[in-house]
């Protein structure tokens, strides 16, 4: 096969997804070009996904192994563009900010943001629900975790938004350069003056030989974790309302049992992820897979919303069921590398649905299904807008 | 084989039983269950559980 698609051209289509199932099972592989007009491999099938997210033949290092292929030079440094043994090291100094139990302990500040974005709106009216809460909530959790100060939170939709779904990899650059610079700013003021946040814990913390984290790895860290904890979560919450309300069978079903809330926000997951992409990989060695041959330095990314809607697992994968008994979905991709911020992404979206469905008894689309716009991006899968009729008694 | 489980930094992700869920299971409480005496051609599956696993909480040395 010598087709290469452009995955922003498709994205745009509302039926990507239907597209790519299509493909997936033809090729469980295919040829992409990305915004930097570099060719990648794309993996779509699931058995794939599967078998080569831990395969240690392929790297995260693409830094070392592939500098072209890095698409925003010098922001990725520390978590995303690492292997092991260094991205372990680093993994376990900052993973217990994002275990279970610390996440848990986020609940009240994530009900209470969500509460107020809610209460701003009034009782009935329409709006793009993305503009007034999908996109403010997760930005004040991830802010409030990180310490950054109330004040300097309004460029972040701009950075965030050009570095996800950039209309061009030189937006891109420019805005990861400018988040980047903040940050190393705002490590600078928090070692100066510590603060009891996530930075401020990690700028103290320190691995087993007593050093720690130099301000370049603090920074990028900080700045992935800005990107990656709002973005994909405000695509997220989005694209779950935005099913719910495009299948309304469901979102009765939801209605009428709320304990299957966990369950809606799993297959929304499964059905349309928000992080529709990975990184990319690249190949330290040529590597047979899916008939094809991935040649030494060759890009490969994993196409998760193929993979799950993948027939060979599921045969109804474009059905939207929240009734499914937990569909092991790789949304959050797998191995070593598997989301550090899943568990708070899933404790959003569950705080989130349920607190907007006991909120409003009546939600719609403001504009007619298939009028939506989805964002042409090769990695965020996600809406322009979400406008939304909502009340709070049914009139 | 001898799988030994660094519990202090497991976190309870269960990528490892997503691997090898022959060998590796979570409990209701997130805790690791290890199977303690697996059948020898497992091992290449361990293997990959252990480097499935992102903070490389489980170590196998061959028998
Ligand atoms: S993959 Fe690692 S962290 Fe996850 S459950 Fe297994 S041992 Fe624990």
């Amino acid at each position: 096969m010598s087709e290469v698609f452009d995955l922003a051209e498709l994205a745009a289509s509302a039926d990507l997804e239907r597209e790519l199932g299509r493909l997936a099972a033809d090729h469980g592989i295919i040829r992409t070009r990305q915004l930097n007009q570099q060719e990648t491999w794309t993996v779509l099938s699931a058995a794939l996904t599967r078998e080569l997210l831990s395969d240690p033949r392929l790297s995260n290092d693409v830094h070392t192994h592939a500098p072209h292929g890095a698409l925003v030079p010098g922001l990725q440094v520390m978590l995303l563009e690492q292997d092991d043994p260094g991205h372990a090291r680093y993994r376990r100094l900052v993973s217990a900010a994002f275990a279970s139990k610390a996440v848990r302990q986020l609940e009240p500040r994530i009900v209470e943001v969500t509460r107020q974005l809610l209460e701003k709106l009034g009782d009935s009216g329409t709006v793009d629900f993305i503009d007034a809460f999908t996109y403010p909530m997760p930005l004040e959790v991830i802010c409030d975790l990180l310490g950054v100060p109330g004040e300097d939170r309004d460029p972040f939709r701009k950075w965030a938004m050009d570095i996800s779904a950039a209309p061009s990899a030189e937006a891109m650059q420019t805005a990861a350069g400018e988040l980047f610079a903040y940050c190393i700013g705002l490590i600078g003021a928090k070692r100066e003056r510590p603060t009891e946040d996530l930075l401020g814990e990690l700028i103290a913390a320190r691995f087993e030989d007593g050093t720690g984290l130099s301000d370049e790895e603090l920074s990028s860290f900080a700045a992935v974790l800005l990107i990656a904890g709002h973005d994909t979560v405000t695509n997220l919450l989005a694209n779950a309302l935005h099913e719910l309300l495009t299948h309304p069978e469901q979102l009765a079903a939801l209605r009428a049992d709320r304990s299957l809330v966990g369950q809606a926000v799993e297959e929304a997951l499964r059905f349309r992820g928000s992080a529709m992409t990975t990184v990319n990989r690249v190949a330290l060695t040529d590597i047979e897979a899916g008939g094809v041959t991935i040649r030494e330095g060759e890009l490969v990314r994993f196409l998760l919303n193929a993979a799950n809607r993948d027939a060979e697992v599921r045969e109804d994968g474009h059905t939207f069921d929240i009734g499914r008994a937990t569909a092991r979905h790789v949304a959050f991709g797998m191995g070593p590398h598997f989301c550090l911020g899943q568990r708070l992404a899933r404790q959003e979206a569950t705080i989130a649905l349920t607190e907007i469905l006991d909120r409003f008894p009546t939600l719609e689309l403001g504009v007619p299904a298939g009028e939506v716009r989805w964002l042409a991006s090769d990695a965020i899968r996600g809406l322009e807008a979400l406008p939304l009729r909502y009340a709070r008694e049914t009139v | 084989m001898r799988i030994t489980v660094d519990h202090e930094a497991c976190d309870g992700l269960g990528q490892c039983a997503l691997v090898a869920p022959e060998v590796f299971a979570l409990d209701d409480d997130e805790r690791l269950q290890v199977a303690s005496d697996p059948a020898p051609e497992l091992a290449d599956k361990v293997v990959a559980a252990a480097r499935a696993c992102p903070v490389r909480a489980i170590s196998v040395e061959r028998a």
